[in-house]
């Protein structure tokens, strides 16, 4: 297991690092460059130059290349021209709440689908199940950002109000109230952007769960449980359920992986100010730094999330490790 | 269009495939059912399928009979500044008018046009570049097939999402086709996969190794042989990511990034809603071209999955 998880890992290495190539390529592309956030009015052409020759921009593209990952390994992409500070202070202020998002999708996702999949699976060719399988194709033939609309139109003050729009806190609860009614306040807040998401996210899941119900119902090992006369209900739950959960819960990582991407559009539609929405912010006003870190740190991300669930699959299903 | 095609080249090529005249009862014969046949079987056992088949028909006949008559008359993006902003009830038309007096139901059968168009050409494109890279990877393994697999892999890592989104700003305003060209840059990884992973099932099959005895070239062997084989697999999954496609268009658009607004799409109208007064009152604006975006995604994905399960004899419900 070990070997296989190694091994993997090693994979990741030569991919990441032409990932970043790319990446910094994609950067030398974008107009400005590391002082860009410095300049101002009284700031002379000649001293730009200068800084510009002590900062090594204008040594030959691979040297800069090791420069720039020098600086990104330790943590420095530059400056911000918009925000007149590091970048990574700038994301660092917003991760939070992408991450918070993130997390609660993620919980919903799971909360949703799980119970769908096993529904649709035991009962499976039944109106339940037919009923099941056409919201996942509704799911699946909607946009994000359509939903993200709809749900506004529903849920947010222009409809019945249930939930607020934009911000990440109440202002009134977050200057008098206590920790616990700030919690519930953020909580609140992301509650209709996470829900959007976790409606999208689950289609994989419920698909995948409801496959293999199906198919274990059909195997060998559960028609000898039944003829030894094991219940009905043991059967289901120790031999096809648990059976069935071990590839959807290895898949956490891809459905991480893949929120982090949609955070791109639910930020968008429901103004939570995360990392998503500081992107398409920065692309708008050019403020390619802060751009260019940001894809790479999603990059990354989407690596971390493809590795756990590789890693996770190898960990519970012992047949991926023969290779 | 590309797909006719491909139905067209699975019939010829499992028809020749066999020596003598087909004859319509398979059961006697020899000669597998062909793709149209299971397909038809699976719509007759499914029948959300089949009313899904038959309104995606209707549609598809509106939207392009629809189009040149619609533009023949009239210009849809041609503004009315004394029409803006009409309730269907007020003009008198299906859905009113926008905030440029622009009618809305002409202009909805031109975007949905426009937006399939697209989303065809960009699934088009990305298939081509699929089933070269995908059967040069499978016909050949190996190290070919290493190295393609990890390119593939590494740029299906990357953030396309936020790639596309900053080239497009550095590259400034596009046209159309630039638009589908760098979509396609980032939508191609998945074919491969996909005609790879078939390629391999199929490189050391009886057949292949008849041609290769034979002295065909790789070439001939790889378009002649092998592609047939495949058209079913391939033919499902063009539709399946056709209809993926056109949320992709939205999506891009209504972000900003997509296309502009002098192009009609469902994606620039249902951009109209991102305006808090029309969301609110003027739902004639933007919900047509939403209910339109999901009823042909999903009408696409039923008859999408009909042909998946003609294709592969394991998931057929009949």
């Amino acid at each position: 297991m070990w070997k296989t998880i190694a091994r993997r890992i090693l994979i990741l290495i030569p991919q990441l690092i032409a990932i970043s190539i790319l990446i910094f390529i994609l950067g030398a592309i974008m107009p400005g460059d590391a002082i860009s956030g410095l300049i101002n009015p009284d700031l002379p052409l000649y001293r730009m130059e200068e800084m510009r020759e002590q900062l090594g921009l204008n040594a030959p593209l691979p040297v800069r290349y090791f420069n720039w990952l020098r600086g990104v390994m330790q943590g420095d992409f530059g400056r911000s021209f918009q925000h007149h500070r590091p970048v990574t202070e700038v994301i660092g202020d917003r991760m939070g709440v992408t991450f918070a998002l993130a997390l609660y999708t993620v919980i919903l996702t799971y909360l949703i689908a799980i119970p769908l999949g096993i529904v649709a699976g035991k009962w499976s060719g039944k109106i339940v199940d037919k009923s099941i399988l056409l919201y996942v194709f509704l799911a699946l033939a909607t946009p994000t950002i359509v939903l993200g609309i709809l749900m506004i139109f529903w849920f947010s003050p222009i409809g019945t109000g249930t939930f607020p729009l934009g911000g990440t806190v109440d202002s009134f609860i977050f200057a008098h109230g206590t920790d616990f009614e700030i919690f519930m306040s953020q909580l609140h807040h992301l509650t209709l952007p996470a829900i959007t998401g976790a409606l999208l996210s689950t289609v994989g899941i419920v698909f995948m769960l409801r496959a293999n119900i199906i198919d274990r119902k059909g195997s060998d090992y559960v028609v000898f449980a039944k003829s030894k006369g094991v219940p009905s209900g043991k059967i289901f739950s120790l031999h096809i359920f648990r059976n069935s959960l071990v590839p959807i819960m290895s898949g956490i990582g891809l459905v991480i992986a893949g929120l982090f991407t949609g955070s791109i559009f639910i930020e968008r539609i429901f103004q939570v100010p995360g990392i998503g929405l500081l992107f398409l912010d920065s692309v708008s006003t050019r403020d390619f730094t802060v751009a260019n870190a940001l894809i790479m740190l999603f990059a990354v991300l989407t690596a971390l999330g493809i590795l756990l669930s590789d890693i996770l699959l190898t960990i519970v299903d012992p047949r991926i490790r023969i290779k | 269009m590309a797909f006719d095609n491909n139905k067209n080249q699975g019939k010829n090529g499992q028809g020749s495939a066999p020596a003598g005249k087909a004859s319509l009862d398979f059961a006697e014969s020899t000669k597998p059912p062909g793709m149209l046949k299971l397909f038809w079987k699976e719509l007759k056992y499914d029948k959300l399928a089949l009313l899904a088949s038959f309104l995606l028909v209707c549609i598809l006949a509106g939207i392009y009979i629809g189009t040149p008559i619609i533009e023949s008359r009239m210009d849809v993006m041609r503004p009315d500044l004394r029409m803006q902003n009409l309730s269907p009830e007020d003009s008198g038309t299906l859905f009113g008018t926008d905030s440029t007096g622009r009618f809305v139901a002409p202009l909805l059968v031109v975007s949905a046009r426009n937006s399939l168009n697209i989303s065809l050409a960009v699934t088009a494109l990305s298939f081509i570049i699929g089933l070269v890279a995908g059967l040069v990877a499978g016909y050949y393994g190996g190290h070919v097939d290493n190295i393609i697999m990890r390119i593939t892999d590494t740029v299906t890592m990357l953030p396309t999402l936020m790639i596309f989104i900053a080239i497009r700003a550095i590259v400034g305003q596009t046209t159309i086709s630039m638009f589908i060209i760098t979509l396609t840059a980032f939508t191609w990884m998945g074919r491969t996969r996909l005609i790879r992973s078939v390629a391999l099932q199929n490189r050391n099959q009886d057949y292949i190794n008849a041609s290769k005895t034979l002295g065909s070239r790789n070439i001939v062997i790889m378009l002649r042989e092998m592609l047939p084989n495949m058209v079913d697999v391939v033919a499902a999954n063009f539709v399946l990511t056709a209809a993926a496609n056109i949320g992709i268009e939205t999506g891009l658009t209504l972000l900003g990034w997509g296309l502009g607004m002098e192009h009609p799409s469902l994606g620039t109208m249902i951009a109209n809603a991102l305006a808090p007064v029309n969301l609110q009152f003027r739902w004639w604006n933007w919900a047509p071209a939403i209910v339109m975006v999901i009823v042909i995604t999903l009408c696409i994905n039923f008859v999408g999955n009909a042909l998946q399960r003609a294709a592969d004899p394991k998931q057929r419900l009949v």
